[in-house]
């Protein structure tokens, strides 16, 4: 995918592999450049279902720029200087808005940043609650989610733990690290269903209102991955082939970002080509290590030792597959507004944004440097302890 | 205060002090990128100066003497160079704490000097920059530049 001159993004021009991680500050078009490959995957399904919702962009750009991406977004496009390319070809967005291409399937799920809006009074909201000028990915996600909880569990039932849902071992860790002695299940009050965190014993169960940051964060991510890893025995969920997740980290403590990475893994595992947007040094440390295991004669124990997991058989076979994946990760630099591939990670290297790993690694450089000089100066009983050293 | 004439009054160093950077290997010169080559006061080669004293000691690499902008007396940068795993570390804090005995013992000509113990990768870092590794190093005093050691004009 090639884009030019779409909102901050001057040149960003990104191959994808099977896991592909967007790093770079805020507001320097990660965001864009996402919704933008949902755009260009899913073409037909994006225009018949927003047509299905009563969204009419009456064949005009900036009217689907603005139902697409969100109110305000058409200013993103410049007619005589922005370009999309995908596999090679010019892609027409002008053309786009004014033809509607054939429906097919979806083939990227989209689980956005804003996840945590996906559920109202701990139940997810359709697609037709939100306003008209709220970004479509958000408005999917939710729609997607409620589909799964209506028509795939039933009233009072658990969702977790679920024994036809994820692996035991990821069920164990999410418990162990995220979850704790609460699940979570259906409950209805007078006639209103909604998801609630309920203790093992027999105390009263906590509605959504109650619930921390991260677990507002959490479960809307919990159902994405639900609606990615079917409890029938295939690996993929019918058409989806890609997966895009912005920010997976937001408000959850690193051990439960460790669980989630492995758990992104497991996606790349079953076949799905999975994109994340994140400012998480410890995704990077992660993807970093990756890179050595891969050549390491015992790398699949070293990946799972890393991620705390249990060696089983499955988890073995997981890890044995994503070591034969391809990782790419890009910097988008918000000077120059290009992308720049820092796949090697190299902490070595000449280009600021690949040592730094897109500024995620800066500050801690700089931490270990200064009380290195400190700690140096200190042994000499401080700067007053060294000889003439200054005029 | 200069480096080689520190060096000079100590027995085991009398001469071991080169110009420039001409006290390190070949192979370990081109680690260590400076600002201004003229300001580089001398280096040793402590490892090898110190070989036949003490074989069987864990030996420091090297020192470089630096007159910094604004600087009458030498800094002096205790260089080790050393592949950079995890699994080094504990070898590196070694020869920190035996350089350290050292700088207290027959050294101590040279321990008053301003300083900063550096370790420099000689191949592929794996280390990450927020291991805690990284940080024990950094409580241990020793700056880990990675692959080159710059050297500024003016100290920070």
């Amino acid at each position: 995918m090639h884009i030019k001159n779409l909102g901050q993004l001057v040149d960003a021009n990104i191959e994808f592999g099977d896991l592909t991680v967007f790093v770079g500050p805020q507001a320097t078009g990660k965001s864009i450049a996402l919704q933008t490959l949902k755009l260009l995957v899913d073409t037909g399904q994006i225009q018949h279902e927003m047509s299905d919702y009563g969204l009419d962009w009456e064949g005009q750009l900036p009217k689907f720029l603005d139902i697409y991406y969100g109110e305000g977004m058409r200013s993103l496009w410049h007619a005589e200087a922005s370009e999309i390319r995908w596999n090679g070809a010019v892609v027409s967005l002008e053309q786009m808005a004014r033809r509607k291409r054939k429906r097919r399937d979806e083939a990227l799920f989209f689980i956005p940043a804003q996840r945590v809006l996906a559920l109202r009074d701990g139940w997810p909201r359709r697609f037709t609650d939100y306003s008209p000028g709220d970004p479509f990915a958000v408005r999917e996600f939710s729609e997607h989610l409620r589909t799964l909880v209506e028509q795939e569990f039933n009233a009072n039932e658990r969702l977790f733990p679920q024994e036809r849902r994820l692996k035991r071992e990821f069920r164990n860790l999410l418990q162990e690290n995220l979850f704790s002695d609460f699940d979570l299940k259906i409950d209805r009050k007078s006639s209103q269903r909604r998801l609630v965190l309920g203790a093992t014993d027999d105390s009263a169960p906590l509605p959504y209102m109650v619930w921390s940051a991260g677990q507002r964060e959490f479960i809307p991510l919990l159902l994405g991955m639900y609606w990615l890893m079917p409890p029938a025995k295939v690996a993929q969920r019918a058409s989806i082939q890609w997966v895009v997740l912005e920010e997976l980290e937001m408000g959850l403590h690193p051990r439960a970002i460790t669980v989630l990475l492995l758990m992104v893994l497991e996606l790349v595992a079953r076949g799905y080509r999975v994109c994340l947007s994140t400012h998480s040094q410890q995704i990077l440390d992660g993807i970093w290590a990756l890179r050595y295991l891969r050549d390491a004669s015992q790398g699949s124990a070293l990946l799972l030792e890393m991620f705390g997991s249990p060696k089983t058989g499955a988890m073995t076979k997981l890890a044995d597959t994503v070591l034969k994946k391809k990782m790419k990760v890009y910097y988008f630099d918000r000077d120059s507004g290009k992308t720049l591939d820092i796949s090697e990670l190299d902490s070595e290297s000449e280009l600021m944004g690949e040592s730094g790993w897109g500024g995620l690694g800066e500050f801690s450089g700089r931490a270990n440097d200064v009380v290195a000089r400190a700690v140096a100066s200190l042994s000499l009983g401080g700067v007053a302890g060294m000889q003439n050293e200054t005029v | 205060m200069k480096l080689c004439k520190a060096a000079a009054s100590m027995p085991a160093l009398s001469s071991a002090c080169k110009t420039g950077l001409s006290g390190l290997k070949q192979i370990d010169r081109k680690r260590i990128d400076v600002d201004a080559t003229s300001r580089v006061s001398g280096s040793i080669d402590l490892d090898a100066a110190l070989c036949d004293e003490m074989p069987n000691d864990p030996r420091w690499d090297y020192v470089v003497g630096y007159r910094h902008e604004g600087s009458i007396a030498d800094y002096l940068y205790w260089i080790e160079v050393h592949p950079a795993t995890s699994g080094e570390v504990k070898s590196v804090l070694s020869k920190l704490s035996w350089l350290k005995m050292w700088l207290e013992g027959t050294g101590e000509p040279l321990n008053g000097f301003g300083r900063q113990f550096v370790w420099i990768a000689s191949g592929e870092v794996r280390l990450s920059p927020s291991s805690p590794e990284r940080k024990r190093l950094a409580q241990n005093g020793i700056l880990f530049p990675g692959r080159i050691l710059k050297i500024p004009h003016k100290r920070k």
